[in-house]
């Protein structure tokens, strides 16, 4: 990563629904992180969803939702960094459909025209998972605090798949640079599995068992702490925990974002990252 | 993302099947109606893509996904959560947002104009469109 002539490189840090509406404490950890790492963060003027998992079954007009976000990007000279991973996917996806289809980029140029808008297509994307590996360098520097707990890490299953508009990372990357910053992973069996967080709207039931098995895999192979960075997934394996262990709570287990974890290592006390474990959060 | 041109399943031993965590639990899957004739459950997905990543023979299981979901009733979940995209821009609705992003040192948003979002939403395709495929 190139600073040309200390220039900030400008970046849209782009919530999702999700965590706009319900994960304050991961948006924060990551604006902070991430201006920690040298980003300039230009705040979009307006929000408007990417089309989620939901609109693609419902409009083919639903890459102008997030061709208007990229288009605000473009237009202020920003990548856009996702903190969600089915964000993730659909602006790659539309970055894709407009750069291989005519047909899809007349309708989107003929849409965003109408707002002043245009798109040429050009915007990056990555997810903050993406961005934080690719600066695990500059990341290392500022560690300054060891973590005594283990940790489950996942990653967003559309940051990974489908392979032709999906990043340059594995799912190991992130396990790898988190070893490297000294933090103690776990390896469990249901690691590259899907939290079935969307399952939720369709079979609540089976959603709650699917991210209860994962959640489990990980805690009985030794995991204090599960690290998840996607508004889906956080919502599933954090808010579903009470439904999750009703009738045993003392197995619940706490579940940090990325961000969040990479700002305990820079030293940044549990109240300023809105973490609330005493018992793993024990620094002594 | 058409990569077979023809989409035809030639019903492999249906490996997409077993990558699917909806369709090994014996549930609906959408996966059961694009490879066989069976019944299916288009919204049944947890978007994982497993099964894109696993099929041998490249077919476009998004876009057909994505077609066969507009020919079937939505959860009232979904359709909760699509009317509230479809009428606000955000798919979660949370009264006094701002206040509570100020508690966190978060920046107020504002939500994309309802004109705006109409546009994006609606907007027919032009007349003079091109219609080379890809």
């Amino acid at each position: 990563m190139f600073f040309l002539r200390g220039e900030k490189l400008k970046i849209i840090v782009f919530p999702g629904c999700m965590v706009l509406a319900r994960f304050h404490e991961y948006e924060m950890a990551s604006t902070m992180i991430l201006k920690q790492l040298g980003y300039e963060i230009i705040e979009l003027p307006e929000f408007c969803c990417c089309g989620a998992s939901l609109m693609p079954g419902v409009t083919d007009n639903w890459i102008n939702l997030s061709a208007h976000t990229l288009a605000l990007a473009e237009k202020y000279g920003a990548e856009i960094v996702t903190l969600c991973g089915s964000c993730t996917g659909n602006f790659r996806r539309t970055n894709h459909y407009l750069s291989r289809d005519p047909e899809v980029r007349d309708r989107t140029r003929s849409a965003l025209d109408k707002l002043d808008l245009s798109y040429e297509g050009d915007v990056k994307v990555r997810h903050i998972i993406e961005v934080l590996i690719d600066r695990q360098e500059d990341i290392r520097k500022r560690v300054r605090r060891h973590l005594k707990f283990k940790v489950a890490v996942t990653c967003p299953c559309q940051i990974l798949r489908p392979k032709e508009i999906s990043g340059t990372i594995t799912h190991q990357d992130l396990q790898i640079m988190l070893e490297s910053l000294g933090v103690q992973t776990v390896v469990y069996p249901q690691q590259y599995e899907c939290c079935g967080a969307t399952a939720l709207l369709f079979d609540e039931q089976f959603g709650i068992d699917k991210g209860m098995s994962k959640l489990e895999s990980a805690r009985t192979h030794g995991a204090d702490v599960f690290c998840t960075s996607c508004g889906n997934c956080l919502y599933q394996m954090d808010r579903y925990q009470n439904k999750m262990y009703q009738n045993n709570p003392g197995c619940k287990i706490p579940v940090f974002s990325l961000p969040q974890l990479i700002g305990l290592l820079f030293g940044y006390s549990k109240e300023s990252l809105h973490l609330e474990y005493p018992e793993v959060l024990n620094f002594g | 993302m058409v990569k077979n041109s023809k989409n035809e399943c030639d019903q492999c031993p249906q490996i997409c099947l077993e990558a699917c965590m909806v369709a090994r639990s014996g549930k609906p899957s959408v996966l059961a109606g694009l490879t066989a004739d069976a019944p299916t459950g288009a919204w049944h997905c947890v978007n994982c893509w497993k099964c894109i990543e696993v099929c041998p023979r490249d077919i476009d299981i998004y876009s057909l996904m994505m077609a066969r979901r507009r020919l079937e009733d939505m959860p009232e979940l979904v359709e909760k959560s699509v009317d509230n995209i479809s009428r606000t821009g955000c798919s979660i609705i949370v009264r006094g947002l701002n206040q509570i992003r100020e508690m966190y040192g978060l920046k107020p948003v504002r939500l994309i104009e309802e004109q705006k979002k109409k546009i994006l939403l609606e907007n027919e395709s032009p007349p003079s469109g091109k219609t080379e495929k890809v």
